[in-house]
């Protein structure tokens, strides 16, 4: 068990999230000190951080409602985008004519501004959640589609002779065998659509909404009230990374045997 | 033409099997017109260099390929039946074990696809005669080169199958394992089996095999078909023999004319 104990104490190395940690306050300290202490840029261009924390204090629940609605739409637009990415992967991979119809149609979908169709699927979907939900799957299902493709369809040839050779029923090779083997490219899939999720939440809101930090953003963009702004921002970004790191949880919790550092195929 | 009449026997059968590729590249005789018995519990290597159609003919053998021409049977059935009754064991050059899957898990993987858990008394067993009892709960990245692809012996004979088909399966390991697997497998091999042997390594083939079926490359053929009679049982000491030399210098001309 040599490989678990090095593995858990890399992971548990304090210095691998006291260097991120430490940088990032480091550059909140500079920021504070150069707009508190200097005149060389003005309040409205960048706020102080102190009170972009106390414009959080005196108005929560302006600002945690509206960070409610956007996690709500962030979660279930990534729930439906990442489902149907998984699911239009598996005829992808087990069939080369669905792949060679549907491909150039999901990098097309792909190629297409999601904020150019955002106005268009307010018309064709009203103003309510729909057009919202719409927005961030369609951003979703695109990595997941891609990596879970990839995952599916990389399963080693030998072992696919191996099962074929005792006859196993296709049932069976996919639950034990193609599934446990793309959950990590799916996942890596899962983690860019995480992210790309919260950017599609905004969008839909900038289109059409009356709640939710997207709306908020632009409001307070309008006023030019940058702290509230920043503020907005910062819920915004503070939603991508937490959602972002349970997504690594679990990850590590559903796959023991992965190492940790996977490299993502598709970022760059 | 040969008649189902004529493959009415034990064992595996090849009749007049050609293979032909085609490729963009153009069309490549794989393995050309091959007749082949291998006779209940016998151990048989194909022996040759690379991409004389060995690996072809075996995958052919094991009904994971399609003979162009000819047939192929197994106790006088096709091979599609044989495949329905698991009397097939792979091994493959690689382990291909899954990561997620202790040894044990990995060596009882055939027997979890086709429902048949309740034979685990038997993987265990087999992990013993691999020598990897203390090992079964380790992951694969956790093993040796040499002891993954001892997993992936236990788990091609954890179905007990009739026939042994192995397609170099020692070639990826270093020379002091691979010797050392080879005189291993001598002795896990019972003879209640047949083994057929893909290797390019002459002396594998003499200490391992009753006969070795040496081929030639460009179309993939038979040139010899030369029984090994150095008695069993055998241990890794029957290599510094007469005998073992004898066999090794025969097989060598013979690979040699095929290459001239």
């Amino acid at each position: 068990m040599a490989t678990d104990g090095s593995e858990r104490a890399r992971r548990a190395n304090p210095r691998s999230w006291l260097l991120p940690t430490g940088f990032i306050v480091l550059l909140i300290v500079v920021w504070q000190l150069v707009t508190q202490h200097t005149h060389w840029v003005q309040p409205y261009v960048l706020p102080q951080p102190w009170d972009v924390v106390t414009r959080m204090t005196q108005d929560p629940s302006m600002l945690f409602g509206s960070f409610r609605v956007t996690l709500v739409e962030v979660i279930v637009g990534f729930a439906i985008g990442s489902l149907v990415g998984v699911l239009i992967a598996l005829p992808i991979a087990y069939s080369p004519s669905v792949r060679n119809t549907l491909y150039p149609l999901i990098v097309a979908s792909q190629a297409v501004p999601k904020i150019a169709i955002a106005p268009l699927l307010v018309v064709w979907l009203g103003l309510g959640w729909t057009p919202k939900l719409t927005v961030v799957a369609l951003m979703v299902f695109f990595p997941v589609a891609m990596t879970s493709v990839q995952g599916f369809s990389s399963v080693d040839r030998n072992l696919i002779d191996l099962l074929r050779s005792v006859h196993a029923p296709p049932w069976q090779v996919f639950s034990k065998v193609r599934l446990p083997h793309a959950l990590p490219y799916i996942f890596s899939g899962l983690k860019i659509g995480i992210t790309l999720a919260v950017v599609g939440a905004v969008v839909g809101e900038w289109v059409g909404a009356n709640s939710g930090l997207g709306y908020l953003l632009l409001h307070a963009n309008s006023m030019l009230d940058t702290t509230l702004l920043y503020a907005s921002l910062l819920l915004l970004v503070v939603m991508g990374v937490v959602l972002f790191a349970l997504m690594e949880i679990i990850e590590r919790v559903l796959m023991p045997w992965q190492e940790p550092e996977k490299p993502m195929p598709l970022t760059s | 033409m040969t008649g189902m009449d004529a493959t009415s026997g034990q064992g595996v059968e090849v009749r007049g099997v050609s293979k032909l590729f085609e490729s963009r590249a153009g069309r490549n005789t794989a393995v050309s017109a091959v007749d082949l018995t291998i006779e209940p519990g016998q151990f048989v290597s194909l022996l040759g260099p690379s991409g004389c159609g060995k690996t072809s003919l075996l995958r052919m053998i094991g009904g994971l390929l399609e003979p162009t021409t000819g047939t192929v049977t197994i106790d006088g059935r096709p091979v599609a039946e044989a495949v329905e009754a698991r009397k097939f064991g792979f091994v493959f050059q690689d382990p291909t074990l899954l990561p997620w899957r202790t040894v044990r898990a990995n060596a009882m993987l055939l027997l979890d696809v086709i429902g048949r858990q309740s034979e685990q008394a038997r993987v265990d067993a087999l992990l013993q005669t691999v020598g990897l009892s203390n090992f079964s709960n380790h992951y694969p990245a956790q093993l040796s080169g040499g002891m993954r692809q001892r997993v992936a012996l236990a788990r091609a004979l954890a179905l007990d199958p009739e026939i042994l088909l192995m397609d170099e399966p020692f070639a990826a390991l270093d020379a002091i394992t691979r010797e050392r697997l080879g005189v291993e497998l001598l002795g896990i091999w019972d003879g209640a089996r047949s083994v057929v042997f893909v290797t390019h390594s002459i002396a594998e083939a003499v200490l391992l095999s009753d006969r070795v079926v040496v081929m030639s490359t460009s179309p993939g053929r038979i040139v010899a078909d030369i029984a090994i009679d150095i008695p069993r049982p055998r241990n890794g000491s029957v290599r510094s023999t007469d005998a073992f030399k004898a066999y090794e210098d025969r097989l060598r001309d013979l690979i040699e004319g095929v290459r001239a």
